[in-house]
């Protein structure tokens, strides 16, 4: 018989006894642990004495019920990847120019030789995915713009296939993820033709100057803050994406705050970059990791108390699921300006050394043709790392972290630092769901 | 079983086992010990607790009987909605009167009679300022939450309401009327346009995106329909059996269908592929589904007047217990997911969520025969301080140190049996049972 999954998490002077699967977390002690673990894998045996009432509990609250299948999961999964790659969601990747020359910018934008995706090319992967979403009976598919560089620095290109989008069988859902650095016009045109955005701003000015800087050196913060202002006015459904860097990880909060009191955005995200240069990402080192998780979690301290929603990737304990990120399971399709099909975001189609492992199609002119060879190893490289994490309560969670923040950077070792770092927002997440119940 | 490789627990422990609360502090947490008695239940845990105090207690089964015989309404129950904030619940019955009751005490707050028939359908209104009554005459009722259910408007449809639904976010209702026909209204103005429908409707259902709505009936099949612009026709899920009750699953991609055969099934709103069919007794006759907030649990009933939990992830039967109408849409879960609000007759009866337990029945005091008692039992939320008062029949199990209010009727006499159980042997009028008050429980699972 399957054995449910319980894990016992440090938590001050007390232990956190948690059933990921069921979403269930009690703060308990040693003892009540011990005996959480021996009546979850023997339903059936009823303690006496001074445990009866404990197992009375755990028997009320839920807690021993068996837990859902994951195997099923996970076999669903695998069937997914052997489907047919049939995405009704479109993710482009714009150009490579930019606007802003951000100090951890993993794909060099604006500095390197220029590539901005063709208008047949946005407009072949829109009826792509459009017919997927027709075959599929769905009701709608959807088109993210995003970066590798700034979007709307291809702007023809970009309206374009909105329009194009418009005028499909079925109805469009657009979104797109920008550095905010827009003229008057484009805020206005962005506000009337797209569904969501989410603008790229790390915080207040001194934080956002330096780390999101124009070419010149230039601070971008007022004007992305006038931007900002332009979509509160007329009421804009956006989000916020943060990066922080670890020598700003003390002002964390402070920005978040700012951002909070200053703005109306509905979703804060907020991710760590250790990019010591552009164009590169950099190890984690556990100190780091501890240091981020402990600046986010008090950030998620002060989003909270105004009542907005806040996400960090590798920490989603409301989430069951045994992928990262949908990209490479057939979800999305994304193209760089080059029509290469990739299953990350960040294969931006810059040159590289090595064959990417993430870029497994190609537009070949007609159609965009997959490699399923070399999707098939991508998969398996991912799921081989992910083995590793069988005895971590996270695994449900962050399902195995980025793929491309573990694989070349951490030469596909795994765990790595991260995994203490999500491991400990995790915790913190369910520590404060437990404060909210 | 594994543990964080944080730490290694030791291998023998010699501590009892405890739990605890977490509370964040100014600059630190602030855990405390917890009974496990007072927070084995969910919601109304107070009550719970008391079962199983030691003393003259009573036991689960003389609570379900205490409850099953306690009035909430002076008719059958013929309908039960839970209002979106959670804050209350509306019932009506077969003699025309609807009552809305407080969560998570069930204290009546009103009751009217409606006129214009029976209302079988309740619906609030997606911000919860506004309940709707559909009746079997063919009116739909516009009632005032916040005061007492004052008839703020009506319309007349000309032919039986089968099935109300109030779309996300949004103040529109769609109403399936006896024919064949299909009606979004306007709540606000109280006007209405016709939609195209090839289908007696019997059952109607928004995902919460509220994008689509669909509808269910007799000819097997379910349509769907466009519910964000020209309300056209989308797409249509054949069945091949009468549909009796829908719900969509929280991140609308599943719905969970009632088929007359009798069959329970999931289905993918996105391929159409069924996911699993769950074959219900021939005599149940389902014709109410509802599902948990955080879907993982379906509850069904049927005429055989039982209910049933069924696991969305695998289809399989997790409990069954008698507890519901013969007819009528009487189920409703609160928005929280802790607790399960159930007609069964004249009463309403209200389990814990997810164990199914019963934790307390709300009654009508004003409608109670002589031979019949009840009392007010009071708690206060460590939290907030505000005291929550249930209503419950006399008899009902209280924690030792609660506050208890007896509000016998003429010819009894309240007493507080050790603080554990009040009764009604007789009649003073305002008797009372002071103690400590106790503390509001908090469930320690996450995100329920």
């Amino acid at each position: 018989m399957k054995k449910n999954e319980i894990y016992v998490i440090p938590f001050e002077d007390i232990f956190l006894i948690y059933r990921p699967l069921l979403h269930l977390a009690i703060p308990g002690n040693g003892a009540m642990a011990l005996l959480a673990m021996n009546v979850s894998e023997h339903p059936h045996t009823i303690p006496g004495g001074a445990e009866k009432e404990a197992y009375e509990f755990l028997r009320r609250s839920g807690f021993l019920r068996p837990d859902p299948d994951p195997q099923a999961l996970h076999a669903l999964r695998q069937d997914r990847t052997a489907m047919p790659f049939q995405p009704s969601a479109a993710a482009l990747l714009m150009t490579n120019r930019c606007s802003l020359r951000c100090i951890y910018c993993y794909a060099n934008g604006g500095a390197e030789e220029a590539l901005e995706m063709p208008s047949y090319l946005a407009e072949a992967a829109i009826d792509t995915v459009c017919a997927n979403a027709l075959a599929k009976k769905q009701q709608n598919f959807q088109v993210t713009f995003h970066g590798g560089g700034e979007p709307t620095l291809a702007w023809d290109v970009l309206t374009g296939a909105a329009a194009y989008a418009r005028k499909k069988e079925l109805p469009a859902e657009l979104a797109m993820v920008s550095n905010g650095i827009w003229s008057r016009n484009q805020l206005d045109w962005i506000t009337e033709n797209l569904d969501g955005v989410t603008v790229s701003m790390d915080g207040g000015g001194k934080t956002q100057d330096a780390q999101r800087p124009f070419p010149d050196g230039r601070g971008s913060f007022s004007r992305v803050m006038e931007s900002l202002a332009g979509l509160d006015r007329k009421s804009f459904p956006y989000g916020i994406r943060v990066t922080c860097m670890p020598e700003r990880f003390a002002d964390l909060a402070e920005d978040v705050r700012f951002l909070c009191r200053e703005t109306n955005f509905r979703v804060i995200q907020i991710e760590p970059a250790f990019n010591l240069e552009r164009g590169r990402h950099a190890r984690t080192s556990a100190a780091q990791g501890a240091q981020f998780a402990q600046a986010f979690l008090e950030a998620a301290d002060i989003v909270a108390d105004f009542g907005r929603q806040i996400h960090y990737s590798g920490a989603r304990p409301w989430l069951i699921s045994d992928a990262f990120c949908e990209a490479p399971l057939g979800q999305s399709l994304t193209v760089n300006p080059k029509g290469e099909v990739v299953g990350c975001y960040e294969c931006t189609g810059r040159l590289a050394e090595i064959e990417d492992p993430g870029v497994f199609g190609q537009w070949n002119g007609q159609e965009f043709v997959l490699d399923h060879e070399k999707r098939r190893r991508y998969m398996e490289m991912i799921q081989s790392r992910k083995d590793a994490c069988s005895d971590c309560f996270c695994r449900w969670h962050c399902a195995g972290d980025c793929y491309t923040r573990g694989l070349p950077v951490h030469d596909g070792a795994w765990p790595y630092a991260r995994c203490g770092m999500n491991r400990a927002i995790t915790k913190g997440l369910i520590v404060r769901g437990i404060c909210e119940q | 079983m594994t543990q964080d490789n944080n730490q290694k627990l030791p291998e023998k422990n010699h501590e009892t086992p405890e739990i605890y609360s977490i509370r964040k502090g100014t600059d630190q947490w602030n855990i405390s010990r917890r009974s496990f008695l007072k927070a084995a239940g969910v919601g109304a845990a107070a009550v719970t607790a008391g079962v199983h105090l030691a003393g003259p207690a009573f036991a689960a089964e003389d609570l379900e009987k205490l409850c099953k015989t306690a009035a909430a309404h002076e008719s059958p129950i013929a309908s039960i909605a839970v209002s979106p904030d959670g804050s209350c619940f509306a019932s009506s019955d077969e003699g025309g009167t609807v009552k809305l009751w407080a969560l998570p005490g069930g204290e009546l707050l009103a009751s009217v009679q409606t006129g214009g028939g029976i209302a079988y359908h309740l619906q609030f209104s997606s911000d919860s300022a506004w309940l709707f009554c559909g009746t079997d005459q063919g009116v739909i009722q516009k009632r005032t939450v916040s005061s007492a259910l004052y008839l703020a408007d009506e319309g007349d449809f000309g032919a039986e309401i089968n099935a109300l639904a109030a779309k996300p976010k949004s103040a529109y209702l769609a109403v399936a009327r006896d024919g064949s026909e299909l009606i979004i209204l306007d709540s606000i103005s109280m006007t209405w346009q016709w939609v195209d429908s090839d289908i007696p409707v019997s059952t109607l259902c928004f995902p919460s995106d509220g994008r689509t709505l669909l509808a269910g009936g007799e000819r097997g099949k379910i349509t769907i329909y466009d519910a964000s612009s020209d309300r056209s026709l989308l797409d249509t899920l054949e069945i091949g059996a009468a549909v009796t009750g829908l719900c969509v699953l929280p991140g609308d991609v599943y719905a969970a269908i009632l088929e007359d055969t009798p069959q329970l099934s999931l289905r993918s709103l996105v391929s159409g592929a069924e996911k699993w069919s769950y074959s219900l007794p021939a005599a149940m006759n389902p014709n109410t589904v509802v599902c948990t907030p955080d879907g993982s649990m379906l509850i069904i009933k049927g005429t055989d007047q039982k209910i049933l939990f069924i696991s969305v992830e695998d289809g399989m039967l997790l409990k069954e217990f008698a507890g519901g109408t013969e007819t009528g849409k009487t189920l409703a879960v609160t928005p929280d997911g802790s607790t399960l609000i159930a007609g069964f007759e004249k009463s309403i009866l209200l389990y814990s969520l997810p164990d199914g337990k019963l934790i307390g029945c709300p009654i009508d005091l004003d409608i109670m025969k002589d031979t019949q008692q009840g009392i007010t039992m009071e708690r206060v939320d460590e939290v907030t301080g505000k005291t929550v008062t249930f209503t419950l029949p006399c008899g009902s199990p209280i924690p030792a140190g609660a506050v208890c209010v007896c509000n016998c009727v003429a010819g009894s006499v309240c007493s507080c049996v050790g603080h554990v159980a009040c009764s009604c042997d007789g009649y003073v009028a305002g008797c009372s049972c002071d103690g400590h008050t106790i503390t509001t429980t908090y469930h320690y699972w996450h995100p329920n």
